[in-house]
């Protein structure tokens, strides 16, 4: 029978080999690969469709 | 000196620097287990070998390096062939697999625009695929010093690695925290968990010419 485990011991993670992977999120962050089209150099994912007013001078609408 | 032999039909510009299976078959998930497994063994078989003084004192403790051998100072093994009863007090290193996917890198992995008179398509596809190494010891810090020097190995020849095998990428993503390991309780365990990226490249040669069942009939046409 194992014996139980030591106080200090209670305060660590337990792993465990049979269920242990990676998720896609894990790996393409590691290896800095964009997760989506949002993340791709060139695109914008909080544009708005409105040209910033500091670009071309006065506000379009 | 040996001469390469290389395939018949194959002209000097087809030829590498190095010659391997690789490049015939590819990468495959169980060829990267035992390339890992193969690098670790390698590296901890002579103590001399060993950065951190601890972990190099140790080995040479325990009898020296790895051997092939079932009294092994040291166990460095795959998931699958590892037997936890017959661990006893020793370090081990334990190789497992994680998942593969598949990343497009273009509509149906097809390489287009290329014209081929003998009807042959190219494809090509990503593999992301990572494996995790699990440092197991008997005591916390003797664990995180082997995971260090483990994890020391793999960081810093990994870009050798990644040119010598033909890799996209290959980098040690984290060192994860001490903990213990459910499989083996009396140990203590770090994982270390590696991510790449592999191309898969095939060409599909259809038997017959892309035009065998087009008949002329020069009656009919004039």
């Amino acid at each position: 029978m194992p014996k139980p485990p030591k106080k200090s011991e209670r305060l660590l993670p337990t792993y465990r080999l049979s269920g242990w992977d990676l998720s896609d999120e894990q790996v393409r962050h590691g290896l800095q690969i964009p997760t989506s089209e949002a993340g791709r150099p060139g695109n914008k994912p909080n544009f708005t469709g409105r040209i910033p007013a500091d670009r071309f001078g006065a506000p379009q609408n | 000196m040996a001469t390469t032999q290389f395939p018949p039909g194959t002209t000097s510009e087809d030829r590498l620097p190095s010659v391997s299976s690789l490049c015939s078959f590819g990468w495959k998930p169980h060829i990267m287990s035992g390339f890992l497994v193969q690098l670790l063994r390698q590296y901890f078989a002579d103590p001399n070998n060993v950065m951190d003084a601890a972990v190099r004192g140790k080995l040479t403790t325990l009898g020296g390096g790895w051997k092939p051998a079932d009294n092994t100072p040291v166990l460095i093994e795959t998931v699958s062939r590892w037997d936890p009863t017959k661990l006893g007090k020793r370090p081990a290193l334990i190789v497992k697999r994680n998942s593969w996917r598949q990343q497009s890198l273009g509509l149906g992995d097809e390489l287009k625009g290329f014209a081929s008179l003998d009807g042959a398509r190219a494809f090509t596809t990503m593999w992301l695929g990572s494996h995790t190494i699990f440092m197991l010891a008997g005591e916390g810090t003797e664990t995180e010093r082997w995971a260090s020097e483990a994890g020391g190995l793999l960081l810093k020849f990994s870009p050798l690695i990644r040119d010598q095998l033909g890799l996209f990428a290959f980098k040690l993503i984290e060192v994860g925290a001490l903990g213990k390991i459910e499989e083996c309780a009396e140990h203590y365990a770090v994982p270390l968990s590696l991510a790449y990226a592999a191309t898969e490249d095939w060409t599909l040669q259809p038997f017959a010419p892309l035009l065998k069942k087009v008949v002329f009939n020069f009656d009919s046409m004039i």
